[in-house]
């Protein structure tokens, strides 16, 4: 419901003007307990200087609150950029297939040589030349590989080399006898099983064959992974496990 | 009072709205992939090509049994100088790279491999010494002489034998087929593509001869 002094308020800012005419009195003004005010005078609604001064402040806070939200919007995308991941381009299992399929893990060495026999009397009865081949190996399921993606590294440590076979030509046999009566009829089986054990001991000393075996499993290897990494950017680096 | 802030408020949030509508939208940063090229490069199969020489330690026996006359008045005769010599060297075998010949042509890779050869050999000295030298008890006497003309005979003796070698230069050649095969199977399986290789053999001058897929 209306009231005398609802009506008087409404009445000062709807229409100042007319207001000061009639609330002439203090009898007026204290029903409505709103001093005149001279500035209003003339005006409906806020004033210039109002306007003024609010947009003002409005501006500044607008700024402010922008450059805050804009350093957090920032700040937050750069932890997530931090947090992703790089994607790997090469992966450890990719070059452990590449590598274990291959079949180029052993390597042959060609070893004739000559046996010594001796008798019963401890001189030598004869001596006899044999052709044999040696077989040397690695075994490409033990290699160790780290990929390095920050330097950009692939590393593959090479196991040891073993040898897997040695294998003496019967047909290949010469003789030298230094005693004619070991020159007999049995003088084969015994010669090729001296020749067996003369071929397994030397080659298992020859320390060129197990360099050379070395030497040609990293060049497998690298004619393997070089054209996979080389690519991404990724270098190679082979270490033998022997150093 | 109240008009001030409301209207400082009103006007705080038009400022805030437009400078946030009226900001440069950002395109979407398009991610930089570095385009990885995959396919058969005759240059890194040339490089395989090389790193597929196979280093082969040889050792070996030289038999040598030369008919020596001797005479003495009017009585001639023959003595044979038979003895034997161990020695050992390495012996390189591998397809010379200048007689390769690799042509791409679509998904097609038709390669002109030819055949291993010994690309180089090297008698180790130090395993010809005294204890080298096997001789027959009925030879006749070995002299200094012999065994200098042994040593000087053991390098091309050492070549010719390993480029006598078939078991060899037929492995050697199959290895280096091998590591091609497998380069070109580490590029399918990779990118998907399907390369398939066609072999022209040739022998180790270079002259073709058959053809295989």
């Amino acid at each position: 419901m209306l009231t005398n002094r609802g009506f008087y308020a409404i009445l000062k800012i709807a229409n100042p003007e007319f207001y000061r005419k009639e609330a002439k009195t203090v009898e007026y003004e204290k029903m409505v307990e709103i001093p005149l005010d001279e500035d209003t005078k003339g005006r409906k609604g806020f004033g210039w200087k109002t306007v003024m001064w609010a947009f003002g402040a409005g501006f500044i806070i607008a700024m402010f609150m922008f450059v805050i939200g804009w350093n957090s919007v920032a700040r937050a995308l750069a932890k997530n950029a931090e947090q992703e991941p790089e994607p790997e381009f090469v992966s450890v299992s990719t070059l452990e297939e590449i590598i274990e399929v291959s079949e180029l893990s052993t390597f042959r060495s060609v070893y004739n040589g000559v046996a010594e026999v001796q008798g019963s009397s401890g001189k030598t009865d004869y001596y006899v030349s044999y052709n044999a081949t040696v077989d040397a190996g690695m075994d490409f399921d033990r290699i160790a590989i780290t990929v390095d993606n920050d330097a950009k590294t692939v590393s593959l440590i090479l196991p040891d080399v073993k040898i897997t076979d040695v294998n003496v030509d019967i047909l290949s046999l010469d003789y030298i006898f230094l005693n004619d009566k070991a020159n007999s009829s049995s003088v084969t089986a015994a010669a090729y099983k001296a020749c067996e054990q003369d071929a397994e001991k030397e080659s298992a000393e020859q320390n060129q064959i197990f360099e050379t075996a070395e030497q040609n499993a990293e060049n497998v290897v690298k004619a393997l992974v070089e054209p996979v990494i080389e690519p991404h950017g990724y270098s190679l680096k082979i270490v033998r496990a022997g150093s | 009072m109240m008009k001030k802030i409301i209207s400082m408020i009103l006007a705080a949030l038009i400022f805030t709205a437009a400078f946030c509508a009226c900001g440069k939208k950002e395109e979407p940063v398009e991610e930089i992939k570095e385009e990885v090229v995959m396919e058969p490069q005759i240059s890194q199969m040339k490089s395989i090509c090389e790193l597929a020489v196979m280093d082969c330690y040889y050792h070996d026996v030289a038999k040598s049994n030369i008919p020596v006359k001797k005479s003495f008045l009017w009585w001639d005769w023959t003595e044979n100088k038979h003895f034997w010599i161990e020695y050992s060297g390495i012996v390189r075998f591998g397809v010379d790279v200048s007689l390769l010949n690799i042509e791409v042509s679509g998904s097609n890779v038709t390669v002109t491999l030819p055949e291993a050869k010994v690309l180089g050999c090297k008698v180790d000295s130090s395993s010809l010494t005294e204890d080298s030298f096997i001789v027959d008890k009925s030879s006749a006497k070995i002299t200094a002489e012999d065994e200098k003309a042994a040593f000087e005979a053991a390098q091309p003796l050492l070549e010719n034998k390993a480029s006598a070698d078939r078991a060899l230069i037929t492995e050697a050649t199959e290895r280096a087929r091998r590591l091609l095969e497998d380069y070109i199977a580490n590029i399918n399986s990779t990118v998907g593509s399907n390369y398939t290789i066609s072999w022209v053999y040739a022998d180790s001058s270079g002259n073709e001869g058959e053809t295989a897929e």
